[in-house]
């Protein structure tokens, strides 16, 4: 599995629908791991559909030597980050509105974490520090390697590992019982 | 939450509106760039050019202009024909050698400015008692010089070689009129005139007599001797 490699390389080559591809097996993958940061879905996707033009608009600047996965993540944190930076109107919702986004929420959560039990470690992971939640998507979540995930998130190797190992150890005391499912 | 199929088609909306934009950016940029280097053409590099031009022609000789002679080209000329040039290439120095020898000539004179009076009417009556149609202009001039003055340091005797003959020259209108003619590169000149024994600056109007050994020394250095022999 290339990740999106090899649909992306087709996509250069003149075949647009080799970009169907690339969304159908990266966008909502995106768009959960930028939720991460930015907490709001909807700015998640708009995030998630900038980085994907990214694609698009500088065609070279993607030089194979990562997974797509991994480029398109590193874009996304990078704009999440620049989002969180900049934003700075406080949004107030109504409690209505406010339940209709926890339920959007939910049906990319779904959409994402078909297994059960990773749908049990997100529910605890949403209550750990920014660093450990996103260490803990990268690796259970997307299934990236230790080296992809320091890549997504511009650590070292040994600093993922060291913080994944804090995550884990947070998140048993708060999945109590079912923090065996970590294991 | 959008759908796939729509988010798909923003992906490209934006892209497309994306790489307009980067367009229209690269143009500007570009009509900036061509404006600016317009304005710098006309106004640094065309006004320059022609300074340029002469400092490419100064600096082509650069090495050589740092040793040359202010004045770098002579010509000598005998009663109107030339007679010697120096090159300005080839003997610049023999030509700044004549030059400064000229010019010492009346920095020498200048050192016995308390005398010049005595030494302009010692001239006056050398010019008041000139006999004519003299040849053997040198010597007899001299010896005419020894006799009519007195003050020593500007006028010379011939001594023994003094003929005794009362023949003289020197007055402008007897003697051979040498014009020494030093030429600067730019084109400014500095002539000095020698007739007889009295030189004249002709660029700054300026008039001495030289003793014999002065006379021997310029006419060695301008090749007259040679010429008359």
């Amino acid at each position: 599995m290339d990740n999106g490699a090899c649909s992306y390389r087709r996509f250069l080559d003149g075949d647009e629908s080799a970009f169907d591809d690339i969304m159908k097996e990266l966008f909502h993958g995106l768009v959960f791991f930028v939720d991460r940061y930015v907490h709001d879905v909807h700015a998640a996707e708009d995030i998630a559909i900038d980085a994907l033009s990214d694609l698009i608009v500088h065609k070279h600047r993607y030089n194979f030597k990562v997974t797509l996965k991994t480029y398109l993540f590193m874009v996304g944190r990078s704009r999440a980050l620049d989002y969180l930076k900049h934003r700075k109107v406080i949004e107030f919702t109504e409690l209505s509105e406010a339940t209709e986004v926890s339920a959007e929420e939910k049906t990319l959560e779904e959409s994402v974490l078909s297994e059960e039990k990773k749908r049990i470690v997100n529910g605890a992971v949403g209550r750990l520090p920014e660093e450990m939640r996103v260490v803990i998507h990268l690796i259970y979540f997307e299934d990236m390697t230790y080296e992809e995930a320091a890549k997504v998130m511009k650590k070292n190797r040994k600093q993922v590992d060291n913080l994944l190992y804090r995550a884990k150890k947070e998140l048993r005391i708060l999945l109590g019982e079912d923090g065996e499912l970590l294991e | 939450m959008r759908e796939l199929e729509e988010c798909k088609k923003e992906v490209f909306r934006r892209s497309n509106e994306r790489i307009k934009m980067r367009r229209k950016k690269r143009q500007r940029a570009m009509v900036c760039c061509t404006s600016l280097c317009v304005l710098l053409v006309a106004g640094v590099v065309i006004p320059r050019l022609g300074p340029v031009d002469e400092l490419f022609i100064n600096r082509s000789d650069g090495a050589e202009k740092s040793a040359a002679p202010a004045y770098a080209y002579v010509k000598c000329a005998k009663e109107g024909s030339v007679f010697q040039t120096l090159d300005r290439i080839t003997e610049k120095e023999a030509a700044k050698d004549s030059y400064d020898m000229v010019v010492g000539l009346f920095v020498i004179e200048e050192e016995y400015t308390a005398k010049d009076d005595a030494v302009e009417d010692t001239a006056k009556d050398y010019q008041s008692g000139v006999s004519e149609g003299t040849e053997d202009t040198d010597r007899d001039t001299a010896g005419t010089v020894a006799k009519d003055t007195t003050t020593g340091k500007i006028n010379y005797q011939m001594g023994e070689n003094a003929t005794g003959d009362d023949a003289t020259y020197g007055s402008t209108e007897q003697a051979t009129i040498y014009e020494f003619v030093f030429q600067m590169e730019a084109g400014k000149e500095a002539e000095f005139r020698l007739s007889g024994n009295e030189l004249t600056d002709r660029t700054n109007d300026r008039k001495i007599i030289l003793t014999e050994e002065q006379l021997q020394m310029l006419k060695t250095q301008f090749g007259i001797e040679e010429e008359k022999e």
